[in-house]
């Protein structure tokens, strides 16, 4: 086998982590209330266990990364954070933290993938294979986002000491700061706050009783 | 952030990998040799047609003056049985070619990958100066070759053993869309260029550069020229400085496109059609020992019926066709692969009627011999 240890470890986490978010919510959904520390263990057993079971001499994971090829730095920083929030009531990324995430994820992606699938000769892609735009780029937004104290400024920095440890399977930079499931996910979050600004406020009319 | 930068700085702005080391100098162009007698040679690499249906085969010149050939096998294209084979052959034109061998399954190459795969395809071989061999296949997870995946293998030992595949990251969603079919040109760093291709979006032609370490491969893409009209690119450096992509017409023009760098490779002009047709298939190109170019191609705008060969004695700017290779009404001669050996002789395998893989061998007296006999 060959194959960098640190991506393969991300494919089990990534994929854990949303399995313990699953299991959480159909939990709550079931009526049943999380708490004790038997609620914080038992998903976080269950869900590697289900991801490393064997299927046809394949881990679980191993098959969805035939899909999820990788994991963005960000989207795993919002799954840790959400997970350390149901399972011990921490927040690491607060709302303001997350929305620079969804942000960042939906535009980082608009303007990535189409570019790099062959909208137009350019490919952004390219920048990530060495330093140059993108790394200034972002090491400019990362300084505004500290600044500012946005939590988000410090994943970026997570970003750039992954790139520089070789986590991701490509050595694109690129691939620390962006995934597809995180795009999509960003679309979503950044499309569902525009629909509530935008969308008219349902007014409810109320008749008071005729006073007599 | 801080050591980022510097090590950023120390490394220099560089925001692509192309442009960042020179073609490896080609070979002066050699007068022409003394007059010889014309040979040309075909057979089949598997003359038993083992498996009912190959396709896509590339052979490059092991040490010794053997040769190495590597190319997909199975019940059709894209079923679960096909396999990369590897034979070899030994030097001369008397030489037999070995039993092939299966070297990728797609079995091992999930188990090489740690990673479902549905299927395997397009092996491109090649050898460096030091007779180290490496093999790049297409691997598709899901979906059809649109979601391939580009894999790498080594040998250290003229091919007797191998290394495990390695999955090389390209593409930023879901490292799909990367596929190769024709040859690479040596870097004068030690590491090379391979011409690959990309059809999502877009289908245009890119270019992966590698460096091959004995710990693995390090391999970053650029981008010469986006659209939809060409891709399947073949590559031609002329010097260290100039080459040229002939490319596979994929658009409603359906001629073979041509762009051109004159700054090794980092800015590409735009791909223009040239005189010869191309029917969306397969093409190579080289650049013989005395400077002229050769072509090897489909010549017509629908069909696979006429394999021919091309040269031109100006760096592409005109093309004389040559000679026929194969011509059968309604039967398909594909995806050529040209290769000169260090003996001077030109070798070129390609797909026969889908059932085989054919290598011609011919000198340079017997593509003279041709010369003015095809009609234009």
């Amino acid at each position: 086998m060959s194959f960098p240890p640190a991506a393969i470890l991300l494919s089990f986490v990534g994929p854990a982590l949303v399995l313990i978010l699953c299991f959480n919510a159909l939990a709550r959904r079931a009526g049943l209330r999380p708490r004790g520390l038997t609620w914080r263990i038992v998903p976080t057993l269950l869900a590697p266990g289900i991801l490393i079971a064997p299927m046809r001499g394949l881990p679980l994971a191993r098959w969805l990364a035939g899909v999820a090829d990788h994991w963005s730095v960000p989207l795993l920083a919002l799954l840790v954070s959400a997970v350390s929030n149901q399972l011990f009531g921490v927040e690491l990324l607060r709302p303001r933290d997350r929305r620079a995430a969804w942000l960042f994820g939906a535009g980082a992606g608009l303007f990535l993938y189409p570019l790099a699938l062959g909208l137009g000769p350019f490919d952004p892609f390219g920048w990530g294979w060495r330093f140059g735009p993108l790394f200034v780029g972002v090491a400019a937004l990362a300084t505004v986002l500290l600044w500012r104290r946005n939590r988000l400024g410090l994943v970026l920095v997570l970003a750039v000491a992954a790139w520089h440890l070789r986590v991701p399977e490509s050595g694109n930079y690129w691939d620390c700061l962006e995934d597809p499931f995180y795009f999509l996910a960003s679309l979503g979050a950044v499309g569902w706050w525009l629909a509530r600004l935008c969308l008219p406020r349902r007014t409810v009319h109320c008749e008071l009783p005729k006073q007599a | 952030m801080a050591l980022h930068f510097a090590a950023g700085m120390r490394n220099g702005w560089r925001p692509s990998p192309a442009g960042v080391a020179e073609f490896a100098a080609s070979r002066p162009a050699l007068p022409p040799p003394a007059p010889a007698t014309p040979v040309c040679l075909q057979e089949f690499i598997d003359p038993q047609l083992t498996a009912p249906s190959a396709h896509v085969s590339s052979v490059c010149e092991l040490p010794g003056g053997r040769l190495g050939a590597a190319w997909y096998a199975g019940t059709r294209e894209g079923a679960r049985d096909v396999a990369v084979y590897f034979a070899t052959r030994q030097p001369g034109l008397g030489g037999a070619w070995s039993a092939p061998r299966a070297l990728v399954t797609r079995d091992t190459a999930a188990q090489e990958t740690f990673r479902f795969v549905k299927k395997v395809g397009n092996p491109v071989l090649f050898a460096g100066a030091n007779g180290n061999l490496c093999l790049l296949y297409v691997s598709v997870g899901f979906g059809g070759w649109s979601g391939s995946s580009l894999n790498a293998k080594q040998s250290f030992d003229g091919g007797k053993t191998w290394s495990a595949s390695q999955r090389l990251g390209l593409s930023p969603f879901f490292n799909v869309s990367e596929l190769v079919k024709n040859g690479p040109a040596p870097l004068a760093d030690g590491g090379w260029v391979v011409p690959i291709y990309h059809e999502t979006l877009g289908k245009f032609a890119e270019l992966l550069w590698l460096h091959l370490r004995p710990s693995g491969v390090e391999a970053e893409k650029s981008r010469p020229f986006g659209g939809r009209n060409a891709f399947q690119p073949a590559l031609v450096t002329l010097d260290a400085r100039r080459a040229l992509l002939l490319c596979r017409a994929a658009g409603s023009v359906r001629r073979v496109f041509q762009s051109a760098t004159e700054d090794a490779g980092h800015h590409w002009t735009a791909a223009q059609p040239i005189e010869l047709p191309n029917p969306d298939s397969g093409l190579d190109a080289l650049r013989l020992q005395d400077g002229r170019l050769l072509l090897a191609f489909n010549d017509a705008a629908a069909g696979r019926e006429t394999l021919r060969l091309a040269a031109s004695g100006d760096e592409g700017r005109s093309w004389r066709r040559l000679a026929t290779l194969a011509q059968e009404r309604r039967a398909e001669f594909s995806y050529p692969f040209l290769l000169q050996t260090s003996d001077k002789l030109v070798h070129l395998t390609y797909t026969w009627k889908r059932r085989g893989i054919k290598h011609v061998v011919f000198n340079l007296a017997w593509l003279d011999a041709r010369h003015g006999e095809e009609t234009q």
